[in-house]
C-alpha cells in the first residue's frame, strides 16, 4: 500500500508537467499576444522587443516552457504579466482564502448532508423523504451565480445583513459566499447519501444483521453506513476539489480574492504564468484528493485492501482496484 | 400433545409494488414441534421465502401487508413489539439465507460477525467468553478458528455458508430457518453442508424449517414435508406419507416427482409440469394450480380453494380430485 | 378479488415499457411538458419571433419593465434590456442557444466517450492504457477550469463552447461507461460471441452498446442540464457565446449592473434557467427510475 502511495505521488510531477504543457500550447493557440495588454497605446518595436525579452516571450513556446520548468525547480513561479509582480506572492496569498472557503463549505455539507441523507433513506416513503427530495431537486437546479445574486439582493442589499462584496468584514463577509457555494452541492450530496444508503439497506447482509437481532440503529450505522461510505467519500472528495476550482462564479460575484477568481482574470488577460500557477495548484489538489479517496477505499473496504497487498505479486493491481470499485 | 414450538394460522402476505398487488402467501397453516425438521418445498415464487421472513418479521415495512397469526412458544410474533422481536431473532429463531456470497457484510471480519450475534443476546458476557464462543462455533462448522480475522471475500461460497450456519447457531436457537441454504453452492459442497447441518441438528436438537426445491435434500433431512404452490400448502404430511408412491397425492406433487429422474425405472424422458409458475400478482381463481393441472375439472376453475382432504395420519391434500372420490 | 388483467406478456419493447412507466408519474409528465416547451421554443424560435427582434437595439425603448407598451405601441411581455432589446424574444432565442449548447455537446461527448470506452473495454491492452492515461491527465484539472481554458484559447462562439464543454465532460463519461462496459464485456453472451468469431465492431454495436444504453441515456440527460448550466456560467463570466447571441447566462451578466432598479433583468433569465434545469433533471431522474428498477425504492 505504501508502495502504491509512493508510486502515485511520484507520478504526480509527470502529470503536472503534461498539464502545464497543454496549458502552454492551449493559451498560445489563438495567437493572442499578452504583450499587447502591457504596452502603452502606441509603442515602438524596440519597446516591444525589450518587453518580450524581459518576459522571455521572444523565444519559441517550448523553450519558454522549459524555462518555466527551470524556474519552478528554483522555486520561482515567474512574473505575472498583469501585476508585474512575482506570481508566487499573489497565488500564495489567495490559496488560504480559497481553501478556507472550500473547507468550511465541505464541513457544513458533511454535517448537514450526512444525517439528512441517512434519514431520507431510513424514512423512505415518508413526508420527510419526499419534502427533502423536492427541496434538493429545486436547489440542484439553481445555478450558483444566480443563487448568489439573489442572496446578495435579498440579504445584503435588501436587509443589509452582510456586506455585498470583498472580505474586509471578517466572518460576516464569508457567510453569503459559503452559503451560495454550499446549497447546490448540499442538494446533490443529500441525494447521493440517500441513494448510497438505500443501496446498502437493501443488501442481503443487512437482512442478515436484522435476523441476528441487531437494533435498527446498529443496522443503519454499523452495517449499512460503513458500506455506503465508499460512494459518499468519493462524492464528497469530488465536491471539495470542485469547490476550489469551480468557485469561479461565486468568487467573482462576491469579489473574494481566491484562486478561482484569479483563474478567470489570468485567462482574460492571457497572464500565462499566473494561470499556470493556479492550474498547478488546482491539479495538485485534485490529484491529492483523488489519492486520499483511493486510500480511504482501502481503509474501509477489505476487498480493495487485498488488491493493494497483491501489488507486490501482480503489477496489474490498480486496474483490479478499479474493477472492485465499479462493482 | 405438548405445546407446539411454532404454529402458523391463516397467514396471508401481500406485497404492493407500484400499485400491483402480489399475493405471495395465502391462508397458510403450518405447525412444528421441538426438534422437528420440516421441509418446505416448491418452485420459485411459491411464497416459501416470504413465509420464512414473516416468521422473523423481516418483511419490508412499507410494501407488505400481513394477516394471520404466527405463534412461537405460545406468543404471537406478529403482535410483539420491535424490541421483543429483536430478542427472538438470532437467539430463539435464526435464519440462514440463500446466497452466502451477499449475506455476510464485506467490511467486517468473519469473527466480528459471529461475535455480534452472541453479544446482542448476552449483554454481560466478557470479551474473552465471546471470543471463546466464536472459536467454538467455527470449530463446530469445520473452520479453523484462526481464520476468524479474515474477511468474507477470502472465503469460498461453501465456507461462507458455514460461517452463516455458525452465526445462526451461535445462540442455540430453538428454531433454525434455512432458506435454500445450498442452492448457490456446488453439488459436492451442497452434500457437505447438508450433512453438517443434519449432524448439528441432531446434536443440538434444533427444530428446522428447510426451504428448498430439491426433493433429494428433503428425503435426506426432513421429518415432515409441506409442498407449497401459489402461496398455499397444497399437500403436507410426514416424509413417508408424502414420498409414498402407493397413496394419493396432489397433482402438483405428482408433477414434482415426475420431474425427477428415476434410476429404477427406465423412461426415455422426464415428465415436466406444463406451463410456468404464475406470478403472485396474477394468481388464477379457484385452485391456483388448475391451469397447469393435468387432471383439471370444472370445479377447480372457480370459487374458493379446494377442500382439504385428510388422508389418514397427518397427510393432508388440498384438491377437488379426492373430495369427489370421497363423496 | 377478480383478476381481469391480461397476463403480463413481454410483448412490448423496453422503450414502450419505459414510456408507460413515465406517463404514470405526475412528476415525469410535468418534466416532459417542461422539456417539450423548451424544445418547442428552441425549434420554432424563428417562427414565434424573428431573430432580428432578439438582437435589435434601440435606445428609445431601453429598460422597459415587463408588461409595458413602448412608444411604438408594442407590448413587451417581459420588458426590454439596457440596449432596448425585447427580453421575451431573447428568452425564446436563448432557449435555442441553450439547447444547441446543452444537447449538442452532450450528444457529441457521449458518442465519443461511448466509442472510446467500448474500445477500452473490448481491446484492453495498450489502447485502454493510452486512452485512460489521457483521461487521467484531463481529469486532474477541474472540469470548469478545462472549459475556461479552452474557451479562452478558442475565443467566443457556440462551436468553441461545444468543444470546451465536450472535452471537459469527456473524462467522467469515459470512466463511467468504461466501467459498465467492462462488466458487460465479461458477460457470457459477449464471450460466446467472441468464441464464435464475431468481429469486434459487430460485438460492440450488437452487444455492448445496447447494454450500455441505459447508462448512456441517464448520464446524457444529466449532462444536458449540467452543460446548459456550464454554458450559462461561462457566458456569465464573459467567455461563452459571441456578444449579440441571446443566451441566458450572458443576459444575467448584463443585468448585473441593473440589479438595483431593474431587477427583472436578473430575475427572468435566472428563473428560466432554473425551470429548464429542473425539468431536465426531473426527467432524468424519472428516466433512471424507469430504466433501472433496481434503483427505485423497494426497501
Amino acid at each position: 500500500m505504501l508502495r502504491y502511495t509512493i508510486k502515485r505521488i511520484l507520478l504526480m510531477p509527470v502529470l503536472l508537467l503534461i498539464v502545464a504543457l497543454l496549458i502552454y500550447l492551449l493559451l498560445n493557440l489563438n495567437g493572442a499576444d499578452p504583450l499587447q495588454n502591457m504596452l502603452p497605446q502606441e509603442y515602438t518595436q524596440e519597446q516591444y522587443d525589450a518587453l518580450a525579452a524581459k518576459y522571455g516571450l521572444d523565444k519559441p513556446i517550448l523553450v519558454q516552457y522549459f524555462n518555466w520548468i527551470k524556474g519552478i525547480l528554483h522555486g520561482d513561479l515567474g512574473i505575472s504579466y498583469k501585476t508585474r509582480g512575482p506570481v508566487g506572492d499573489d497565488v500564495f496569498y489567495r490559496i488560504p482564502i480559497s481553501l478556507k472557503v472550500a473547507l468550511i463549505t465541505t464541513a457544513i455539507m458533511l454535517l448537514i448532508g450526512l444525517p439528512v441523507g441517512v434519514m431520507c433513506a431510513v424514512k423512505q416513503y415518508t413526508a420527510f423523504d419526499d419534502i427533502t427530495n423536492v427541496v434538493s431537486k429545486f436547489l440542484g437546479a439553481v445555478p450558483s451565480f444566480w443563487l448568489g445574486l439573489m442572496l446578495m439582493i435579498w440579504f445584503s442589499v435588501g436587509l443589509g445583513w452582510f456586506p455585498t462584496y470583498g472580505i474586509k468584514e471578517g466572518a460576516r463577509s464569508y457567510v453569503l459566499p459559503i452559503f451560495t457555494l454550499l446549497l447546490p452541492f448540499l442538494a446533490q450530496f443529500i441525494r447521493q447519501v440517500r441513494s448510497a444508503m438505500l443501496d446498502c439497506i437493501r443488501q442481503d447482509y443487512v437482512r442478515t444483521a436484522r435476523s441476528k437481532g441487531a437494533s435498527e440503529r446498529r443496522v443503519i450505522f454499523h452495517e449499512a453506513l460503513k458500506n455506503a461510505m465508499l460512494p459518499i467519500i468519493t462524492f464528497a472528495g469530488g465536491c471539495f476539489a470542485s469547490m476550489i476550482g469551480g468557485a469561479v462564479t461565486v468568487e467573482k460575484l462576491f469579489a473574494i480574492p481566491g484562486i478561482g477568481y484569479k483563474v478567470v482574470e489570468a485567462i482574460n488577460t492571457r497572464d500565462i504564468p499566473t494561470m499556470l500557477a493556479c492550474v498547478m495548484f488546482l491539479s495538485i489538489l485534485t490529484i491529492v484528493v483523488q489519492l486520499l479517496i483511493d486510500l480511504s477505499y482501502a481503509f474501509i473496504d477489505p476487498r480493495v485492501r487485498s488488491t493493494f497487498v497483491s501489488v507486490k505479486k501482480k503489477k496489474k493491481a490498480p486496474a483490479k482496484a478499479e474493477e472492485v470499485k465499479a462493482a | 400433545m405438548s405445546e407446539k414450538l411454532l404454529e402458523i394460522k391463516d397467514l396471508s402476505v401481500r406485497y404492493t409494488t407500484d400499485g400491483v398487488i402480489s399475493r405471495a402467501v395465502n391462508h397458510l397453516n403450518l405447525d412444528l414441534d421441538k426438534g422437528e425438521v420440516l421441509g418446505l418445498v416448491g418452485e420459485t415464487g411459491a411464497g416459501k421465502t416470504t413465509t420464512a421472513l414473516t416468521i422473523l418479521r423481516l418483511l419490508p415495512k412499507y410494501t407488505s401487508e400481513v394477516d394471520g397469526e404466527v405463534f412461537f412458544e405460545g406468543k404471537d410474533i406478529l403482535k410483539l413489539s420491535e424490541k421483543e422481536v429483536r430478542d427472538i431473532r438470532g437467539q430463539k429463531i435464526s435464519m440462514i439465507f440463500q446466497d452466502p456470497m451477499t449475506s455476510l457484510n464485506p467490511v467486517y471480519t468473519v469473527g466480528e460477525q459471529i461475535a455480534d450475534v452472541i453479544r446482542f443476546h448476552n449483554d454481560n458476557m466478557s470479551k474473552a467468553a465471546v471470543e471463546a464462543r466464536v472459536d467454538e462455533m467455527l470449530k463446530l462448522v469445520g473452520i479453523p478458528p484462526q481464520r476468524k480475522t479474515e474477511f468474507p471475500h477470502q472465503f469460498s461460497g461453501g465456507m461462507k455458508q458455514r460461517v452463516m450456519i455458525a452465526i445462526a447457531l451461535a445462540c442455540n436457537p430453538e428454531l433454525l430457518i434455512a432458506d435454500e441454504p445450498t442452492t448457490a453452492l456446488d453439488v459436492t459442497i451442497q452434500a457437505q453442508v447438508i450433512k453438517m447441518m443434519r449432524n448439528l441438528q441432531k446434536e443440538l436438537n434444533t427444530a428446522v424449517i428447510l426451504i428448498t426445491h430439491d426433493l433429494g435434500i428433503v428425503a435426506n433431512f426432513c421429518d415432515k414435508v409441506a409442498i407449497m404452490y401459489g402461496g398455499e400448502i397444497v399437500e403436507s404430511g410426514t416424509l413417508e406419507e408424502v414420498f409414498d408412491k402407493s397413496t394419493i397425492h396432489h397433482p402438483y406433487t405428482i408433477g414434482l416427482f415426475g420431474s425427477l429422474p428415476n434410476i429404477t425405472e427406465r423412461t426415455s424422458r422426464l415428465t415436466p409440469i406444463m406451463g410456468l409458475t404464475p406470478h403472485p400478482s396474477e394468481l388464477p381463481e379457484g385452485c391456483k394450480f388448475h391451469p397447469r393441472c393435468p387432471q383439471c375439472m370444472e370445479v377447480c376453475k372457480t370459487g374458493d380453494n379446494p377442500p382439504k382432504i385428510d388422508n389418514g395420519g397427518t397427510h393432508v391434500i388440498q384438491c377437488h380430485l379426492y373430495a369427489e372420490k370421497e363423496a | 378479488m377478480s383478476k381481469t388483467k391480461a397476463p403480463r406478456l413481454k410483448k412490448n419493447s423496453q422503450a414502450a415499457e419505459v414510456w408507460q412507466s413515465l406517463i404514470h408519474r405526475p412528476a415525469a409528465v410535468i418534466a416532459m411538458i417542461g422539456c417539450a416547451i423548451i424544445l418547442f421554443l428552441a425549434i420554432f424560435a424563428d417562427v414565434i419571433v424573428p431573430y432580428d427582434v432578439a438582437i435589435r437595439q434601440s435606445g428609445k425603448i431601453k429598460l422597459l419593465a415587463p408588461m409595458t407598451t413602448d412608444i411604438y405601441g408594442k407590448l413587451h411581455l417581459l420588458g426590454t434590456d439596457n440596449l432596448g432589446r425585447d427580453i421575451t424574444a431573447r428568452v425564446i432565442h436563448g432557449a435555442r442557444t441553450a439547447m444547441e449548447i446543452g444537447l449538442l455537446s452532450s450528444i457529441i461527448s457521449l458518442v465519443i466517450s461511448t466509442i472510446l470506452a467500448c474500445l477500452c473495454a473490448m481491446l484492453g491492452g495498450w489502447v485502454d492504457n493510452i486512452i485512460m492515461r489521457i483521461v487521467d491527465v484531463i481529469s486532474c484539472v477541474p472540469g470548469m477550469v478545462v472549459a475556461l481554458a479552452i474557451c479562452a484559447a478558442l475565443g467566443n462562439g457556440i462551436p468553441q463552447l461545444l468543444v470546451a464543454l465536450t472535452i471537459s465532460s469527456l473524462p467522467m463519461h469515459i470512466k463511467m461507461i468504461r466501467s459498465v462496459a467492462l462488466t458487460v464485456a465479461k458477460k457470457d453472451f459477449v464471450e460466446s460471441a467472441v468464441a464464435l468469431g464475431a468481429n469486434p465492431w459487430y460485438i460492440m454495436v450488437k452487444h455492448l452498446v445496447p447494454n450500455l444504453a441505459s447508462v448512456i441515456l441517464i448520464n446524457g440527460t444529466a449532462q444536458v442540464s449540467i452543460n446548459i448550466m456550464q454554458g450559462a456560467t461561462l457566458g456569465f463570466i464573459g467567455l461563452g457565446v459571441k456578444a449579440p447571441t441571446p443566451e441566458w447566462g450572458t443576459m444575467l451578466a448584463n443585468g448585473l449592473s441593473y440589479t438595483m432598479k431593474n431587477q427583472y433583468m436578473v430575475y427572468i433569465p435566472g428563473i428560466v434557467l432554473c425551470l429548464a434545469a429542473l425539468s431536465i433533471n426531473t426527467l432524468g431522474d424519472c428516466l433512471r427510475d424507469a430504466l433501472d428498477p433496481q434503483l427505485k425504492g423497494k426497501a
